[in-house]
């Protein structure tokens, strides 16, 4: 298992390195002058020049690009802000947690309450509590996160003034500045996990190993819970990586409404400001975040079931097993 | 006579196909849905009650009434107007975009898996590559390269649909490929480029339709998303999305005009979810539970 | 039937008119039809037909396993032990699934779940039917069970797809025995298995039957399984049973139609026969049973008399019943 862990991760390099090329051609194609936007309008033909030289904009692009590769993985140096001078390793330190936060909370309400609703809606089928599951669904999947966010706010905002509409707190008072946002972020995932939930689970129940489950005597309860529910989570652990991605991009949007100072409200007030080292450094970190939560992923997947556990362990275990069987 | 055979066979496969679709009635709303909503769009320049960029100082913020069925935006528009006429935008750069990623992913998808080897070694590390950055920063990303606008958002979403058709596509074919029916093929002596386009692409195709269909409403959405946060289309074409943006910082005096730019892009995109459940169940049984 | 049993007067296992429907597409699948059966205990009865007669419905019946969507017990009584099964509360008929009623499934590659442990699987059902909340307990008597149908006890810690087919038939079976039930509903449990695994997995259930004296209700189509295992057979046609006696008495003078021609499909080894007789035509649609006797339409000796009215069974001799109008016919003729 840990072998497969250190693969993986060896893996991990050169899609990195990958997105760190893609990200830094894609950026040279940006409109603007990168001098000019740092030092402004008002700069003087002598002073841009200088500040090109200064930044090596005139060296070949190979020479650019192995700087800054070496930069950012040798040095962990994403270079500074054009427009604030902040270094933005540090910045996105400072907000990665939250994106993070959001995220996660995203997830946790996504399988949370979307899991229960298609084991509900599977053990129903084509009863009313069924229909009312997969209705709730398809509208979930319909409304725009975003347009739901605004809708929370102007309701428990607003209106109720439950909840705040913007900002961040600190320590446990913190937590009720994520509830809007991470409930507006969640519904298009919440829907898409019950919906998989329950044509799992359908596939499952009919499955030969619950009629025997069944004829052992074990309550119905179990047959689901124990029997049914854990063979069910295996199609949803394999979108859960997919989910936690489109998380991941619609914590950026969520972000900007909620004014959350996170990895989007920076990169997308990056990309308005034409502040492009931030775009791109943060690129490549939130890239990278992902990459490391899809192996998280794979190996939840592993722990489920052991058919792929199996294939995980190494080659002479995996013999041995063959000999055995 | 094997011609008419085959003819017959085909004939009946599609009618069985739109007989099963007719009686899915879910699937039918949606399609009525989808189908009211493009021709509106159509026509909207000759039916809509005011010029969509008709500014009317005395109706500033006026609630729904008879005159206004969604009543008016800060600058007097009438928004019933604008969002017939944003459908417009809004319909057309999901399809457009869809079309275009399609075409590209279906074209690397069968270039990788007709070739295999080093080359769909290749595609694939270079699909991985794309697919390690969530869909929506990447689209961020590239409308930060490409600039806002009508055109560069249909481009940046069609960019950023081809990875997923391509593996989509990809996948099918090496699942198809296991098939007994391949072996058979293969043992009549059929060529590569027979087999694949006359007996792995039809049987690949159900999947990418309906996965175009639910990428279409996906589109419609990630398009507005992107107008909202102000970088697809901007104000003031009325796209959904950017009218969405534009009226939320009127949210506490006007919400209404939040209510129903937000309610056309669910709408659309329910009656696009309907419409490709229905043809999945219609196309492949096998999936249907 | 022999007087064995004398704590009562009903055979230890009674199936009287037992009617099961599916709903399917709007229509009424007739899966069983009216079928009453009696088995003793150590005693081993065959249920022989085509897939699709019955066979397996009449099975999950008596463990009332049937799957929900769309089957229903019209009509009928199951006694077990005098008890009527059909009448018990769901959490009495629980303790008795596994328990006194096991099943073996057809087919071991999907009967078992495929993320637990095998060892576990059969702990399960020793934790649900005993008394002790000793999980050790459990797992002793598992790998107890795990040696007597031949794995070795530390493969109690294997997944299911670590294991062969055979292999995974004798977990089932473990599973199946490890409460030493009364009745055993083996559900064609050599099908699926390779022909010389399929001896040694019937070997074995012979020979648990015989320690722990356990009724066997054996579902097969396979008249060589029945010759191997049964004491009495039942055949099964369009969800009925069309006749019954003992395995002699079935082998040595089949007298309906359908079981002779069953018979006449199994190549003789002696003769040298150039084609097998298969029996003509298929079995009927079961969402549209023909009147009068199901077989009519397939039978060579039919009559005006076939197809008016439901056939009665006809009493060929001592302990064989046939249900076929021609016996009464012939049995006429003789008087």
């Amino acid at each position: 298992m840990l072998k497969y862990v250190g693969k993986r991760l060896i893996w991990m390099i050169p899609i990195v390195l990958g997105v760190a090329i893609l990200v830094f051609v894609m950026m040279t194609f940006c409109p603007g002058r990168p001098e000019q936007i740092i030092l402004g309008a008002t700069a003087t033909e002598a002073e841009l020049a200088a500040k090109r030289l200064e930044l090596g904009l005139d060296d070949p692009f190979l020479i650019r690009l192995g700087r800054y590769m070496s930069d950012v993985f040798i040095h962990f140096d994403l270079g500074k802000s054009w427009l604030t001078n902040v270094d933005i390793m540090s910045s996105i330190w400072e907000r990665l947690p939250r994106t993070l936060m959001l995220t996660v909370a995203t997830l946790l309400i996504s399988v949370g309450v979307g899991v229960p609703l298609g084991v509900i809606a599977a053990i129903k089928q084509n009863k009313w509590q069924d229909s009312l599951c997969m209705v709730l669904a398809l509208v979930g999947v319909a409304v725009p996160n975003f347009w739901l966010a605004l809708l929370l706010v102007l309701q428990f905002s607003v209106k109720l003034e439950w909840l705040p509409a913007l900002g961040i707190g600190t320590g446990l008072a913190g937590i009720k500045y994520y509830i809007l946002p991470a409930i507006s972020g969640s519904t298009g995932g919440l829907a898409n996990c019950a919906r998989q939930t329950r044509s799992a689970m359908l596939d499952v129940i009919r499955a030969d190993y619950i009629t025997t489950a069944r004829s052992k005597g074990v309550p119905e309860r179990d047959v689901i819970i124990k029997h049914a529910l854990k063979n069910s989570l295996i199609p949803i652990i394999t979108v859960m990586g997919t989910m936690f991605g489109q998380f991941l991009g619609g914590a950026m949007i969520i972000e900007t409404i909620f004014s959350i100072p996170g990895m989007g409200t920076y990169i997308i007030g990056a990309v308005n400001s034409r502040d492009y080292p931030i775009v791109q450094g943060g690129s490549i970190f939130l890239a990278i975040t992902f990459s490391f939560c899809m192996l998280i992923v794979d190996l939840l997947y592993a722990m489920v079931d052991p058919r792929i556990k199996a294939q995980y362990a190494s080659q002479k275990k995996r013999r041995k097993v063959k000999v055995n069987a | 006579m094997p011609k008419t055979i085959e003819k017959a066979k085909k004939q009946s496969e599609f009618v069985r196909i739109i007989k099963q679709m007719s009686k899915n009635k879910m699937a039918m709303l949606g399609l009525a849905i989808l189908s009211a909503e493009i021709i509106l769009a159509i026509l909207s320049p000759y039916i809509i009650p005011y010029d969509y960029s008709h500014m009317d100082m005395v109706n500033t913020f006026a609630k729904p009434s008879f005159q206004h069925p969604f009543g008016c935006d800060d600058m007097g528009r009438d928004i019933f107007s604008r969002i017939l006429y944003g459908a417009r935008y809004s319909i057309s750069i999901g399809i457009i975009a869809v079309g275009i990623g399609t075409f590209f992913g279906c074209t690397i998808g069968a270039t990788a898996g007709y070739f295999g080897g080093q080359v769909d070694n290749v595609i694939m590390r270079f699909l991985d590559v794309i697919q390690a950055i969530p869909g929506m920063l990447l689209m961020i990303v590239i409308s930060a390269v490409l600039g806002p606008g009508y055109f560069n958002t249909i481009i940046a979403l069609s960019i950023g649909s081809i990875s997923g058709m391509a593996r989509l596509l990809r996948a099918q074919m090496l699942k198809e490929r296991e098939n007994e029916y391949i072996e058979a093929a293969q043992s009549i002596n059929c060529s590569k480029f027979r087999i694949i386009v006359s007996h792995l692409l039809p049987n690949c195709i159900s999947p990418m339709i309906v996965s175009a269909t639910m990428g279409v409403a996906q589109t419609i959405t990630v398009a507005a998303g992107l107008s909202f946060i102000g970088l697809g289309v901007q104000p003031p074409t009325p796209e959904w999305g950017a009218m969405l943006s534009a009226a939320r910082q009127f949210i506490r005096q006007a919400p209404h005009l939040v209510y129903f730019p937000g309610l056309a892009i669910a709408v659309t995109v329910l009656a696009l979810n309907l419409l490709g459940d229905g043809l999945r169940d219609a196309l492949d049984p096998k999936l249907k539970n | 039937m022999s007087k064995k049993d004398i704590n009562t007067n009903m055979p230890f296992l009674s199936i009287k008119d037992l009617r099961v429907e599916y709903k399917s597409d709007g229509q009424i699948v007739h899966a069983v039809n009216d079928v009453s059966l009696q088995l003793e205990r150590g005693k081993t009865l065959g249920l022989v037909g085509e897939t699709g007669a019955g066979k397996t419905t009449i099975a999950k019946s008596i463990l009332r396993i049937l799957p929900d969507v769309g089957s229903r017990i019209v009509n009928g009584e199951i006694h077990l032990d005098g008890e009527n099964l059909l009448k018990l509360p769901e959490t009495e008929m629980r303790k008795i699934r596994g328990n006194k009623v096991s099943m073996i499934f057809q087919d071991p590659m999907t009967a078992l779940n495929p993320v637990l442990r095998v060892g576990d699987q059969i702990a399960e059902v020793v934790r649900l039917h005993s008394d002790s909340n000793n999980s050790a307990e459990h797992e002793k008597r598992a790998k107890e069970m795990l040696e007597i149908v031949g794995i070795p006890a530390e493969r109690y810690y294997a997944y299911p797809h670590q294991f062969s087919g055979g292999m995974k038939q004798r977990v089932v079976i473990a599973i199946a025995l490890a409460c030493n039930p009364d009745l055993l509903l083996a559900d064609e449990p050599t099908t699926a298995l390779d022909v010389t695994i399929q001896a040694q997995v019937l070997d074995l259930i012979a020979e648990l039957r015989n320690k722990y004296n356990t009724a066997m209700l054996l579902i097969t189509h396979d008249m060589g399984v029945v010759a191997q295992v049964c004491d009495n057979v039942a055949v099964i046609y369009a969800g009925n049973i069309i006749e019954y006696g003992s395995k002699e008495q079935i082998f040595r003078h089949p007298s309906h139609p359908y079981t002779i021609g069953l018979f006449g499909a199994i190549p003789d080894m002696n003769e040298d026969e150039e084609w097998l007789h298969p029996i003509e035509g298929l079995p009927p649609d079961p969402t549209d049973l023909p009147q009068g006797c199901s077989f009519a339409p397939r039978c060579k000796f039919v009559t005006d008399a076939c197809c008016k009215e439901s056939i009665s069974m006809y009493k060929t001799e001592d302990g064989h019943d046939c249900r076929c109008c021609r016996i009464a016919a012939v049995k006429k003729g003789e008087d």
